[in-house]
């Protein structure tokens, strides 16, 4: 019996190129093109199939569902369908695939790439097919399943033929007998000079640049949703698809960095909710959906990255879209590890109105003091009333930075439960925890909260405490207690009979004396101005000249 | 990998040798070789060959899907190359071959000689050009001949298939009412995928099939045909296979809204008031939310829309929707915009006065360059369809009728079409008016005809359409 017959070997070249294929396949879906065993397979692949076009010419395949056939034998199948190259074909209306004598390795390459590639393709809508079909490899063709198919094969392909002949012949025969005859009727029609009709350079010019430069689809078609956007009559699908639309298109915006297409989807949005044409849900669906902290982190980077003209821009499209992606900026305040991106978005946050309070509760029981801190100074100015309640709880907090903020917030939001609070500051273990609350207590505490002073200042380490907090301390016992604190005050500015004053109470509680507006306070003031100590002189001065001009101001 | 710097010149050095060949190749043609002018195209041509080969060793220039490629790198076609590119194909393609490959160190004498037998070769002794070349002492000229099917179907799809499928999927989708599910994505990419690479085997064949023409089914045939009309003007002005891809699809797409606007304004067989206007101007709208409701963003999908919403906006924005922050028209709407008029103005309506014939429907759009159409797509129009375009009925001299049934070829003038005679002494034949004899055209038109008022009339022989071949 002689050997394996031509056409079998003919068969098993197939069947080896075809698996030489799929280990291509298999290696570039797992390993970038420039990896040794994407090269490797996808050589061995390019080996098989050369060797079988150059004994036996072109090599065409019949594409099933979970093989490959190459003259009515099985030269390929997987058992995993979804790893299958056929399959993968099949499902993208390939039904035949041939390759020709000549083809070169980038071809065969471009083939494999489209294969490996195919499952991305379906996300975005596009086929294996066009993708194939846009390649244009010269030495490979393929066929799609019949248009028909999908509508009814045969069936329908003969029916529409059929129409058309019977639509030609009944338009011919709709011309009446010798209307078609020679000779003019009725006069010249109209028609085109040829001659006014030559391409001058300037036309080959345009017309090359324009088929050169062709313009980008993503701007155009950003363009035309910006426009939609300002027409009204959609349906109720048709808005949600436009919403939807430029959502996408934002996103791609924003990863692509590009400051004016961003600048005219916010210029145009705001304009359109300005103009009462959209409402300002709309804006949020579009940009604010899309809007990740990732997105917003890179967006207000560039600030720092871009020429000044161009950093301006950015900020201004920053506070136009703010309304829109205030929970990406509150995330971010509460996420970025990047300082300067917390205060950016910190500074957005606090602009035009604040932010609304319920945003908030949520950061104030974060575990990292910024995020508690930022989410207070937000806070402040939202006159929310559960805000007393969380500035109440948050005055026991670890951090003294954060305690600070809350002191500066009571002191911001004013009225008697802030004052109760305040007083609650004074016994700080930081000191400038304690300053912040005396100056805030003498802003909005009234004679009901001298006791709480006074048990600083008659402590006995009060003169030890930092000059700005004992300062702090005693302007607000004056102001707080008015004349009756002149005789502690008048004390305290007078040298020790036994051991030293240190000076800062000194001189602190001579401009206390200054805060009270009464004779005694004045003598006190007077007396301290003749100290002979010439510190104390000149503070005594000045605080008795401020008594002047208030009394002159009070007096007229 | 090359820089930009790198491969435009390598793509400018692409486009001087294909230009040099066509020149040499058709110089051939017409002068012996010892003239002055076939040396000096003949030197020219050797340069480029020089200059190419450096890189690589040798130069190859092939043919495929009606574009041209040195070595791998396929080499762009312009509007001002568009000739010399479309001889030279034409050439391969009568040939058989796909390429040519010119060795290195080829000398100009060789080369002289290989153009002489390359031009010169009568068409039934093709199948002979290796040797006759190797006759003629050229050993450093090679050819690749087109490997023919051995029972390949690759090319079923034909004219009318390509036609027809868009015609039946047009038909579909009305019934959709503009509903487009993912499968129904595909199938219109498909079809137009088939459409634009029958345009690229044969530009003028579908051409034909645009003027059958049917007002019952208007809207069906008019996305065919201004898918056809726009990819055939996307293919003069030199767009790449993938941007014809989009815009053929653009162009079956570009009505997709008229299927939101009320059936009564849609189909009603007479002149619209200005409340009915109203209506059918939301079309374009109507069309880019119907596009978006569907379909994800690639770059096809999202330029269907943008044509869908512009190709009633006018070259200078003056016409509708109204637009606030557009300030151009993109070449696809221009493209679009003129070949959804030119097919309007030659679809017979019962309600007009007189159905303008195809020669005035081009001077219609003449009239309207600069400001609603670019003047020089519209120019480029007329190149492809002629002054006389395909369906015209047009008396000849010699007391014959005829009607269009191809465009001029390239190069001829744009008034001397191919005509098949319908009133004469040799009916169904066709005859070229740009045929002369001893420097006299033999025949041309007298004057266009409107018989019965039906404006253009179909330019295809109902006997071609009895199978799919």
């Amino acid at each position: 019996m002689s050997g394996p017959s031509a056409a079998s070997t003919e068969v098993e070249s197939a069947r080896k190129a075809c698996g030489r294929l799929h280990q291509a396949y298999s290696s570039s879906r797992l390993y970038p093109s420039d990896h040794p065993t994407a090269r490797n397979t996808l050589g061995e692949f390019v080996d098989a199939l050369e060797s079988h076009l150059d004994v036996y010419g072109f090599m065409m395949l019949r594409v099933e569902e979970d093989r490959l056939v190459f003259e009515d034998e099985e030269v390929y199948s997987h058992e995993e369908v979804r790893s299958s190259v056929a399959f993968l074909m099949f499902r993208d209306g390939i039904r035949f695939v041939t390759f020709y004598p000549g083809i070169e390795a980038g071809e065969i390459e471009s083939f494999v790439d489209c294969l490996a590639h195919a499952d991305e393709l379906a996300a975005v809508e596009h086929d294996l097919s066009t993708a194939l079909w846009e390649r244009d490899l010269q030495h490979v063709e393929y066929e799609v399943v019949d248009p028909f198919l999908g509508g009814g094969g045969e069936r329908l392909r003969d029916q529409a033929l059929n129409e058309l002949r019977e639509t030609v012949i009944r338009r011919l025969s709709e011309l009446s007998p010798g209307s078609g005859g020679a000779g003019p009727q009725g006069g010249q029609p109209e028609q085109a000079d040829p001659e006014s009709m030559t391409l001058t350079p300037a036309d080959i010019r345009r017309g090359e640049q324009a088929v050169a430069d062709p313009s980008d689809a993503l701007e155009d078609f950003t363009v035309v949703l910006l426009e939609i956007a300002g027409i009204s009559g959609g349906s109720p699908k048709g808005e949600e698809a436009l919403a939807r639309a430029l959502a996408l298109v934002t996103e791609r915006i924003l990863d692509s960095g590009d400051v004016d297409a961003l600048d005219l989807v916010v210029s145009r949005l705001r304009s359109l909710e300005a103009q009462g044409r959209r409402l300002p849900e709309f804006a949020r669906d579009v940009v604010g959906e899309g809007m990740t902290s990732a997105r917003l982190t890179r967006l207000i980077a560039s600030i720092g990255q871009v020429p000044p003209v161009e950093a301006a821009r950015v900020e201004r499209v920053l506070r136009e879209m703010r309304d829109w992606v205030l929970p990406t900026l509150l995330e971010l305040l509460a996420e970025s590890a990047d300082k300067a991106v917390r205060k950016t978005a910190l500074d957005l946050l606090d602009a035009e109105g604040g932010v609304p309070a319920r945003h908030l509760w949520p950061l104030m029981a974060d575990p990292r003091w910024y995020v508690v801190r930022n989410a207070v100074q937000l806070a402040t100015g939202s006159g929310a009333p559960e805000l007393a309640g969380h500035l109440e709880r948050l005055l026991r907090h670890p951090d003294a930075r954060v305690r600070r903020e809350v002191i500066r917030s009571l002191d911001a939001v004013g009225g008697a439960r802030s004052a109760a609070l305040l007083a609650r500051g004074l016994s700080d273990e930081d000191p400038s925890v304690r300053t912040l609350a005396a100056h805030g207590l003498r802003r909005h505490g009234n004679r009901a909260h001298i006791a709480a002073v006074q048990v600083h200042i008659d402590s006995r380490e009060f003169e030890t405490r930092p000059a700005e907090e004992i300062a702090a301390f005693l302007q607000a016992y004056a102001t707080l207690g008015g004349e009756a604190t002149v005789e502690v005050l008048g004390k305290l500015w007078k040298r020790r009979v036994f051991g030293t004053r240190p000076l800062p109470v000194r001189l602190a509680a001579i401009q206390a004396l200054g805060e009270v507006a009464s004779p005694s306070a004045r003598e006190a003031l007077v007396d301290a101005a003749r100290s002979g100590e010439v510190p104390l002189q000149r503070v005594a001065a000045r605080a008795l000249a401020d008594i002047q001009a208030r009394m002159r101001g009070a007096g007229g | 990998m090359s820089t930009e710097l790198e491969q435009s010149s390598a793509a400018r050095q692409g486009q001087a040798l294909v230009l040099a060949l066509a020149s040499a190749l058709r110089t051939a043609v017409y002068y012996s070789p010892g003239n002055a002018v076939m040396r000096q195209v003949c030197a020219a041509l050797q340069k480029e060959i020089v200059e190419q080969s450096r890189a690589e060793g040798l130069t190859r220039v092939g043919v495929h899907s009606h574009s041209v490629y040195v070595n791998r790198a396929r080499v762009s076609t312009t509007i001002s190359t568009y000739g010399r590119f479309s001889s030279l194909i034409g050439q391969f393609n009568s040939w058989g071959i796909s390429s040519l490959l010119f060795m290195a160190g080829i000398s100009e004498e060789e080369l002289l000689r290989a153009l002489v037998v390359l031009a010169n070769v009568p068409p039934a002794q093709v199948a002979d050009l290796p040797r006759k070349l190797y006759a003629a002492g050229v050993e450093k000229v090679e050819l690749d001949y087109n490997v023919p099917g051995k029972g390949t179907r690759s090319t079923s799809v034909t004219p009318i298939v390509a036609y027809t499928a868009a015609m039946q999927l047009g038909s579909e989708l009305g019934q959709a009412a503009g509903s487009f599910e993912a499968g129904m994505v595909r199938r219109v990419r498909h079809v137009t995928q088939a459409v634009v690479d029958q345009i690229l085997r044969d530009p003028v064949a579908l051409l034909a099939l645009t003027t059958v023409k049917d007002l019952d089914r208007y809207l069906i045939l008019h996305s065919t045909n201004v898918a056809v009309l726009s990819t055939l003007l996307g293919q003069r002005m030199g767009l790449d296979k993938t941007r014809l891809g989009e815009l053929c699809l653009a162009g079956f797409l570009h009505d997709a809204g008229k299927l939101g606007v009320d059936p009564g304004v849609l189909h009603k067989p007479g002149f619209l008031d200005a409340r009915e206007w109203e209506e059918m101007r939301r079309h374009p709208v109507l069309a880019a939310y119907a596009l978006l409701s569907n379909q994800r963003l690639n770059v096809s999908n999202m330029r269907a829309v943008v044509v869908a919403f512009e190709h009633h906006l006018n070259y200078d924005l003056s016409g509708y929707p109204r637009v606030e922050i557009k300030n151009k028209l993109t070449l696809f709407g221009g493209i679009v915009a003129i070949a959804d008029l030119f097919d309007a103005l030659t679809t017979a309506r019962v309600y007009r006065g007189v159905n303008p014939t195809p020669p005035e429907a081009i001077a219609n759009l003449v009239k309207r360059s600069g400001t609603h159409f670019d003047s020089t797509l519209v120019k480029l129009f007329v190149e492809v369809m002629g002054i006389y375009p395909s369906g015209t009925v047009l008396a000849l001299t010699g007391r014959e009728a005829g009607v269009v049934c191809r465009p001029p070829a390239l190069g001829s003038p744009l008034d001397r079409p191919m005509v098949r005679v319908v009133v004469g002494k040799e009916p169904g034949h066709v005859v070229d008016l740009n045929e002369r004899v001893n420097g006299q055209y033999v025949r041309s038109a007298v004057a266009v005809l409107n018989p019965s008022n039906r404006g253009q009339i179909p330019a295809v022989d109902p006997a071609t359409l009895s199978s799919f071949q």
